[in-house]
């Protein structure tokens, strides 16, 4: 089990650092001590932020820098590593059609595939989430197949529209509403991935996972119609 | 209440911010400048979570269709009542029937408008700070119908100190950010004793800054960011985050701003110079 090294960061924060790779098993490892953390100095913490290979801790006022250091020397975070919640995997509907899918032909001919191929790739396996961060709801997914990684464009569009399924280099999103960006949209689902209407906005956690699936646009239409009526759940299931 | 007659160039209410929700990739959005919108409060005796209104460069021209208690801190330093110049920094009156034109920030880029009792909006995922996305409108608009808490009524106190601070001063006070570091030898000299100019880049999210002298750095895995982060951008430009920045960024964090130091570049305009210190 690794130790983090811990400093501060501005004034009421501190930056626990882990070796810098972009790694499944350690991610969940960061996980376990994001647990344990939490619980610990709940009645002190006002935010706390992982990445991949960080977590940022805002502490409501002076962070208790030597509690924080003491409790990780001789916490074990391997045990409440097995008391960890069973990742869930969220089936996410994806429509490959070409209207939506602005990019996907130039991300075809970028690697020498059919669209069909980049559709198939693309939702062939599930994906982990490693943090939500850049947008409200924006999921850091890893995992994109060698196969389809496609550099981003060099000028940014000024509007990605919402529910854009996009390849950003070897990364994979949603956009969760319309903003401006530079990766390639290959699809999109007709997904909700932040509700303001909820107090918990979003139910996708860091170290679950998506499972994109491709559907028809007529099968689109009718999750539409299923969610106008609020008759639509996203599929979950605990991840193997 | 108060009517919006007109609203000046970029008019948002802003509480502390949105806590507890930077796990979802919300911002944590507030005052640009913490300690004048503190004064502010502090003025009026309001807690220090009371919603106000911040100006960018120009302020709101209002009508009051109520009486109130206000007070006006950061760089305005024109405001009329009746078109009769008040001050700034103390608690006003304001009667039913009262126009007040906020005026320029003169001294700076942000003014703060304070009301005892707190303005009330719409308040998402606990706070009322303006945010787009988030709150239905991502700034107050003309013709808003605003409210107060008036209802709430707290004794003035003279013991509430103010902080006073100097928007022209060039010290910029900084610590060490998480790649500090990693940077190179001349990036580190460079950093530390060249002087740079604010762009014409900037907004609540961040200020881009341009450096006189090269400045190196790689880009990061992405990482952990906050108001007060200086990013070095691979094209050698700095980036400050303000305080709708993003929760995690891919470029070389090296330096922290503390809330202080970040208000004070907050207020600094286009072309404005100023140097990176060192906390002791």
């Amino acid at each position: 089990m690794l130790k983090p090294t811990i400093s501060t960061y501005g004034e009421n924060a501190l930056l626990l650092k882990w070796p810098t790779v972009l790694d499944a098993k350690m991610h969940a490892e960061i996980l376990a001590w994001e647990m344990l953390l939490k619980e610990q100095f709940k009645n002190d913490i006002l935010d706390l932020v992982v990445t991949y290979a960080e977590m940022a801790l805002y502490f409501k006022n002076q962070a208790p820098i030597k509690e924080l250091t003491t409790f990780i020397q001789t916490a074990d975070a391997e045990i409440q590593q097995s008391n960890q919640r069973k990742p869930i995997t969220w089936t996410i509907p994806v429509c490959y059609d070409i209207e939506f899918a602005w990019d996907i032909e130039l991300v075809a001919e970028h690697n020498k595939l059919s669209i069909a191929e980049v559709a198939a790739l693309h939702s062939a396996q599930p994906y982990r989430i490693y943090f939500t961060g850049f947008l409200p709801g924006f999921l850091y997914l890893g995992g994109l197949p060698e196969q389809i990684v496609t550099p981003r464009k060099e000028t940014p569009r000024l509007r990605i529209p919402k529910g854009a399924v996009a390849i950003g280099g070897s990364q994979t999103g949603i956009y969760p509403n319309e903003s401006p960006g530079g990766w390639r949209i290959i699809g999109h689902t007709p997904i909700e991935l932040f509700d303001l209407s909820k107090t918990k906005p979003a139910p996708f956690l860091s170290g679950d996972f998506i499972q994109f699936q491709p559907v028809t646009r007529d099968e689109l239409e009718g999750i539409y119609a299923e969610i106008e009526v609020g008759a639509y759940q996203v599929m979950k299931g605990t991840h193997r | 209440m108060i009517e919006v007659i007109s609203t000046g160039i970029y008019t948002t209410l802003q509480d502390q911010g949105r806590f507890g929700y930077r796990n979802y990739g919300v911002p944590i959005s507030g005052p640009m400048d913490l300690i004048s919108a503190r004064n502010a409060n502090r003025i009026l005796n309001n807690e220090p979570n009371a919603a106000l209104l911040e100006f960018m460069l120009q302020g709101a021209v209002l009508k009051f269709n109520q009486a109130a208690t206000i007070a006006i801190t950061g760089a305005t330093d024109s405001p009329t009542l009746n078109d009769e110049k008040i001050a700034v920094n103390i608690p006003i009156k304001v009667q039913v029937n009262d126009c007040l034109k906020v005026g320029r920030c003169s001294a700076g880029s942000f003014g703060y408008l304070a009301i005892m009792g707190g303005f009330l909006g719409e308040k998402i995922l606990n706070s009322l700070a303006h945010y787009k996305g988030i709150t239905s409108n991502q700034r107050i608009l003309k013709g808003e119908i605003l409210k107060f808490n008036s209802q709430s009524f707290q004794a003035l106190s003279i013991s509430n100190k103010i902080e006073l601070i100097d928007f022209n001063t060039q010290e910029i006070f900084a610590s060490k950010g998480p790649d500090y570091d990693t940077i190179d030898p001349k990036t580190v000299k460079n950093l530390l004793n060249s002087s740079f100019t604010v762009s014409n880049e900037i907004n609540r999210m961040g200020y881009r800054i341009d450096a006189q002298t090269p400045l190196e750095a790689a880009e990061i895995l992405t990482a952990p960011v906050q108001p007060g982060t200086v990013q070095l951008t691979p094209s050698g430009k700095l980036i400050v985050l303000m305080a709708d920045c993003q929760t995690t960024g891919g470029y070389a964090r090296i330096l922290q701003l503390s809330a202080k130091s970040r208000s004070i570049l907050a207020q600094k305009r286009t072309g404005s110079i100023f140097r990176f210190k060192f906390f002791d």
